[in-house]
């Protein structure tokens, strides 16, 4: 580790949580600020692009510049407001803490709240009388016929109507345009006026080409629209510092001024300017495309020389560097999403999750852990904030283990964040999906978990969501569905007493699965055509690698890769409800207990209701995922390569492939507080197990339930997975903090992906629920991102409470009874 | 005022007072259909009642100007089958928007909503809160087609208890 290094490691040790307000008081101020925000729906973008649509109705403009040209409309005319000491300008909406409603999406969804939404009882979002009058008389009766699902639905009501069935398949890109990390380096590097001059060159170049000089002229019009809004800001903030009287408030404003009048038209020349040019991006993207899991990235890698050069150079001080990177984490916080109440109910308590990825190696593989990682560390480890998502990049090889212990250290204090993932697997992931090695390094965490690589992937991860419970559910129904009637679905596909061995199950099974898979990518592709055709995103595209050069907008095929993800819900209840099949009902040498499959079938759809031996059995017996039992570790990754098989190959709209990945966000608990009884031993209404995490309350020793999630194919999974893990609370001493970077390690040496952690105890969790008023900040980990505990559902806490706690010293797991319960 | 005027005045008045009336009967059926065990008619007075609010309400009409759609809401066991159409009527001997309200099912719905019975139709209309997903997750309703009318017309169904002098609409069922 460099001199210079270990100087600002040493300089960045004053700075502690317990010492905030005396050391670093505008990020105290800030954190109490953010803390007493109300969630209020935003409705200013809504206008803008509503007006402007209907005054154009039939103008011939295309689409994509009539797009471009609101989104660039409400740029140049939103609201400039200034909250608070924040030392960077810019915001995602008018509001503190602003939801903001995208008509074109899912807003309508609220139409009928807009009486309620203020004073529900989950999470509400405040709306006033004349914003909810503007909303129902003016805004959404525009989009009645035109939001994207009624477009889709247009074209294919049939899958649409089974979408909207809500366990048959899940397409987000009913809601967003979202899930990619974007190349701010650009950006930094080149200037919005650099970007404007490719676009202007080219639009005249290819004049004769009419979609390409239609794309460039949209990224034209959309360009005008950032560098008026940066010019606003600066405008405003001028105006502020002249009329200010508090001289350390007039200098913040008079310096956003300056920075908002240079950036990001020009490219940046300090930390501070980088950081402001980076944000006022990231606000545009989202005046364009949903608030939905679009990442800042690697930003210790694309503000490293900013931050080294200022620093070197005496004009940045340690002090100031986290100033700067703690205003740019309350930025990223500053909204979350609008969402109908019953998507509380399955995903309540989620933010915007924008993942911050740090650390791993660099495009030439060498360590690329650096003086600001450290610095963005402290950061993470100052502000418990649900968003940012930050995520540690380790290459055990490659990072030094100081890094991973800082990682640790960091993990043990917050008590969630951030998570750790593992650049050999995830990098040989990468190169296995057709990316070059130097991009596959430079990969950036996605949302949750998904993985992609910066700027070059438009990679919407977050495409398709597959229920595996209502797969297995068609395969021992004859393919029949709770929702569907009593006809098979797509197909009959054999009852439970046709199956005469568990190949014929199985068959029938890996059956559903391919129709399904099918049927969702037939869904998917159909939005993604209609996204081209309505929602065409000129400012997104300026930020990656790839549009540009080729004339073609990202959601055309812009980018350099262009995959979507598929996660999959359910995983270890499913894997398990297949173990105790193949135990049970199809092992001749099972003398503990055996029954025909139809008889199981039928002990599950009465919720084991006079089969509690059965019941018994199923749940301490039966081989279950997270040991060592063969029928475990053999199930698992038949599971793992059929999801690889009946996706990886497909071709989305844009020519990329589906990746499979394992994650749930708070999708299982959500879904799993209305689903049915599982030959698992689950009983109905119970949440499902997150992400790829073994099922709760096995008890084992911790090591064994990470091997068997680290024994998994992780080249078969490339969109990640999220692996929860809680311990007990410990103080982070070194020999605790070494401890646990060294379980990590171990998990990645054997080929773990990515885990993530809660360092709670039942106890605390329980009375947390109990008494949330006691626990207002409470921060935990769901399935791949942050939330505070008491804004989740109650199926979701009560996940978290019953989620397997191991004692970090003995790695023994601790039973729920165990803590007086 | 001449006679006619007068004439066409007074009876404007009568016919106002008779709409009265039956929205006073209507609240009156809703409020005892709400109580009872069965609850298959219920609908078709809350629909009646919407319909005559459109006539005498200004504000409330505001919510439907120019607006067209047509909705179907039957249930599973076939005991209810209620439609809905938003359009131009005459009012008064003057056109405005309105609705009309049938007990036969319409073709070509713009969306149909089909309860699982009558109960599952009356703990989401009288709910206080209905929510369309909820009803969907929980097997309670199933919906075809434009989900965005039915978000409005749940909006509009939401106004209605004020209107009719109805604390709340949950307060009805608890009482049944």
């Amino acid at each position: 580790m460099s001199n210079k290094i270990d100087e600002v490691r040493n300089k960045l040790k004053e700075y502690n949580p317990g010492n905030l307000k005396e050391k670093l008081p505008l990020l105290d101020t800030l954190l109490e600020r953010h803390r007493s925000a109300a969630a209020a729906v935003d409705i200013e973008r809504a206008i803008f692009l509503t007006d402007h649509l209907k005054q154009t109705e039939n103008s011939g403009i295309p689409m994509s510049i009539r797009r471009s040209q609101a989104i660039s409309n409400y740029l140049s005319g939103r609201k400039i407001l200034f909250h608070d000491d924040n030392m960077l300008g810019g915001a995602t909406t008018a509001k503190e803490l602003g939801a903001p409603l995208y008509p074109e999406y899912i807003g309508l969804t609220i139409w009928p709240e807009l009486k309620t939404i203020s004073n529900r009882k989950d999470n509400p979002q405040l709306l006033d009388e004349k914003d909810a009058d503007t909303l129902n008389f003016d805004v959404f009766p525009y989009w009645l016929d035109r939001s994207i699902s009624e477009e889709v639905r247009k074209v294919d009501q049939y899958r649409q109507s089974l979408q909207e069935k809500m366990i048959i398949y899940t397409i987000s890109k009913a809601a967003t345009i979202s899930h990619t990390t974007p190349c701010y380096e650009l950006i930094l590097k080149k200037g919005i006026l650099g970007i404007l001059a490719e676009a202007v060159q080219n639009e005249a170049k290819y004049s004769d080409d009419e979609e390409k000089s239609s794309f460039y002229h949209s990224v034209r019009i959309a360009m005008q629209g950032v560098l008026n809004y940066a010019a606003n800001l600066s405008r405003e903030a001028s105006h502020l510092a002249s009329t200010e009287s508090d001289p350390e408030r007039k200098k913040n404003f008079q310096r956003i001024a300056d920075i908002c009048k240079r950036v990001p038209a020009n490219p940046a020349k300090s930390f501070h300017e980088a950081v402001n040019a980076l944000w006022i991006c990231q606000v545009c993207v989202f005046a364009e495309n949903s608030n939905m899991a679009i990442n800042p990235g690697r930003l210790d890698q694309i503000l490293y020389p900013y931050f080294l050069k200022d620093y070197e150079s005496g004009q940045l001080s340690i002090e100031e560097a986290l100033n700067i990177s703690g205003s740019l984490w309350f930025k990223i916080a500053d909204n979350v999403n609008l969402v109908p109440q019953a998507a509380e109910k399955l995903f309540g308590g989620a933010g915007a999750v924008p993942a911050i990825t740090l650390g791993g190696v660099d495009k030439d593989g060498r360590d690329a852990v650096n003086e600001l990682t450290y610095v963005l560390l402290k950061v993470t480890e100052l502000l418990p904030i649900r968003d940012p998502n930050v995520n540690a990049r380790y290459h055990p090889d490659k990072n030094p283990v100081e890094y991973r212990n800082e990682v640790s250290r960091t993990i043990l204090t917050n008590k969630a964040i951030p998570a750790f993932f593992n650049d050999v697997q995830n990098i040989r992931t990468l190169i296995n999906q057709g990316e070059t090695l130097e991009h596959a390094r430079d990969y950036a965490v996605i949302g949750c978990v998904e993985l992609g690589s910066v700027g070059r992937d438009y990679s919407a991860s977050s495409s398709v969501f597959m229920p595996m419970y209502t797969i297995l559910y068609m395969a021992l129904h004859n393919g029949r569905t709770t929702v569907t009637g009593d006809e098979p679905l797509w197909k009959a596909t054999g009852k439970p007493a046709d199956f005469k061995n568990f190949d014929d199950f199985w068959k029938a099974y890996a059956e559903q699965t391919r129709l399904t898979a099918e049927n969702a990518i037939s869904l998917n592709n159909t939005y993604g055509k209609k996204h081209q055709e309505f929602l065409p995103t000129p400012i997104l595209s300026a930020m990656f690698h790839g549009p540009i050069d080729k004339g073609k907008d990202l959601i055309y095929g812009g980018s350099i890769y262009n995959s979507s993800g598929v996660t999959h819900i359910a995983f270890p209840d499913v894997c398990d409800s297949i173990c105790a099949i193949k135990d049970v009902c199809f092992n001749v040498n099972n003398t503990d207990m055996q029954m025909s499959l139809a008889e199981l079938v039928k002990a599950v759809d009465n919720n084991f209701k006079g089969y509690e031996l059965l019941e018994a059995y199923l749940k301490n017996k039966a081989p279950k995922y997270g040991t060592t039992h063969p029928v475990a570790a053999e199930i698992s990754q038949k599971l793992i390569d059929l999801g690889y098989a009946v996706f990886n190959d497909k071709m989305n709209y844009r020519g990329g492939n589906y990746r499979v990945a394992y994650w749930t966000m708070t999708n299982h608990a959500g879904y799993g507080s209305v689903t049915g009884a599982l030959p698992s031993g689950r009983k109905a209404h119970v949440p499902f197990s997150s992400g790829i995490t073994p099922t709760s309350q096995i008890e084992t020793q911790l090591t064994t339930s990470l091997d068997s999630v680290a024994q998994l194919d992780s080249m078969r999974i490339p969109g990640a997975y999220a692996l929860n893990i809680k311990y007990s609370p410990v103080e982070p001493t070194l020999e605790n903090v070494n401890r646990f970077g060294s379980v990590v390690q171990t998990y990645m040496n054997h080929g773990g992906q990515q885990v993530q952690f809660n360092i709670q105890d039942y106890k605390t969790l329980k009375e947390a629920k109990i008494n949330p008023d006691k626990y207002p900040h409470l921060l935990v980990r769901v399935s791949g991102y942050s939330a505070y505990f008491n804004t989740l559902n109650e199926a979701m806490k009560n996940e978290l409470i019953t989620r397997s706690q191991y004692n970090l010293s003995s790695g023994k797991f601790v039973p729920l009874q165990s803590e007086g319960e | 005022m001449g006679f006619f005027e007068n004439l066409e005045k007074r009876s404007n008045e009568i016919q106002l007072s008779l709409i009265e009336n039956r929205i006073k009967a209507l609240t009156t059926g809703i409020k005892t259909e709400a109580a009872g065990d069965v609850l298959d008619n219920l609908l078709y007075l809350l629909l009646n009642a919407m319909s005559l609010l459109f006539m005498v309400n200004d504000d409330y009409r505001k919510n439907i100007k120019d607006f067209s759609g047509t909705y179907v809401i039957c249930s599973k066991d076939s005991m209810i089958d209620v439609s809905a159409k938003f359009k131009r009527i005459r009012v008064f001997g003057m056109e405005q928007d309105g609705m009309k309200v049938s007990d036969k099912v319409i073709d070509n719905a713009t969306s149909t909503v089909t309860f699982k019975d009558g109960k599952a139709m009356a703990d989401f209309l009288l709910s206080g809160n209905p929510d369309v997903f909820v009803g969907m997750l929980n097997n309670q309703l199933s919906v075809s087609g434009n989900l965005n009318y039915l978000f409005k017309f749940v909006y509009l169904l939401q106004l209605i208890p004020d209107m009719l002098g109805i604390d709340e609409f949950q307060k009805l069922l608890k009482a049944s």
